[in-house]
């Protein structure tokens, strides 16, 4: 599949917000507006510019922090988000409360499948993790509901105006 | 509209409670907390007469930080040339020079028992389950 020029370009766009978001928000305790950003895009953009984005976002977080376990996750879970909401893409879209919902539910799921490298060293260590982590993040995908409900419809039209500006 | 206003009213309560909960569970009492006993006593009364029998949770090294803190005791301190000297407890006072006097002694408290009487209070090092009765007497 040849990629064209353009493409490269939403590619690299989205991968760079998508970094940006997450360092801004990394010091701020139960916001994280990554999951938001990522379905927003997968919902007004070429599919395959955002696996691409979250491909490079991945790669950034592991070659800038280290190629630690939940930087590795970050590689596999995010562009494996961005296909899961384009198969979704005719539930989800025009019904923002099912999307919330959705945002929601794969804001919580990230914090227990960022666990799950520990696997590898002890079972003990990966549910106390899990267990440990619990709260935060239950409280991480409320907010992300949040997120959803008042944000999602204006940044999804601003998108979808710069996308056909682009073309 | 008023749906995504409720939905975001109860995810709204639904972090507050969270935190909530998980405050009031993480308030467990102080680790390094002692429960101390004070009991005052006035022997110039006839008959003696116990003004206070109470224990206390403090987080005070030393007797002399127990008494400057624990308000209800209505302590007055005052720096002497051998360390802090109790001049008044519990509405109990003392006259240095004609007395009565106030005294405390304990039978619990290390510092008291290894030199057999309690040293000045800025050196009686507090222990968990430490008793101290405070006396105000009319002789020695």
């Amino acid at each position: 599949m040849r990629i064209k020029t353009r493409e490269v370009i939403y590619s690299a766009f989205i991968g760079s917000i998508l970094y940006l978001v997450f360092v801004l928000f990394s010091n701020i305790l139960y916001v994280e507006m990554i999951t938001f950003t990522l379905i927003v895009f997968s919902l007004s953009f070429p599919i395959y510019t955002v696996v691409y984005g979250a491909l490079l976002f991945g790669i950034l977080q592991t070659l800038l922090n280290g190629l630690l376990p939940w930087n590795v996750m970050y590689l596999c879970i995010y562009p494996l988000y961005a296909l899961i909401t384009y198969v979704f893409k005719n539930i989800l879209d025009d019904h923002p409360l099912r999307i919330a919902f959705y945002g929601m539910f794969l804001s919580f799921l990230m914090g227990q499948l960022m666990e799950l490298p520990f696997l590898f060293f002890s079972k003990t260590i990966t549910i106390a993790y899990i267990l440990l982590g619990l709260k935060t993040s239950i409280i991480q995908s409320l907010i992300t509901f949040l997120e959803f409900l008042f944000l999602f419809d204006p940044v999804k039209r601003i998108l979808i105006q710069i996308r056909k500006e682009l073309l | 509209m008023k749906k995504k206003w409720l939905f975001a009213l109860i995810a709204l309560l639904l972090i507050v409670g969270i935190l909530l909960i998980s405050k009031l569970g993480n308030t467990p009492s102080d680790p390094s907390a002692k429960q101390i006993h004070i009991q005052v006593v006035d022997e110039t009364a006839e008959p003696d007469k116990t003004i206070l029998s109470q224990s206390y949770s403090t987080n005070s090294k030393t007797l002399k930080e127990f008494l400057e803190t624990e308000k209800e005791l209505e302590a007055k301190l005052e720096s002497g040339s051998y360390g802090t000297i109790l001049q008044s407890i519990k509405g109990l006072d003392q006259d240095m020079d004609k007395g009565p006097w106030l005294i405390y002694e304990s039978n619990k408290n290390p510092s008291c028992k290894e030199q057999g009487a309690c040293p000045v209070m800025d050196e009686i090092l507090l222990k968990d389950q430490d008793e101290f009765i405070f006396k105000r007497i009319q002789s020695f």
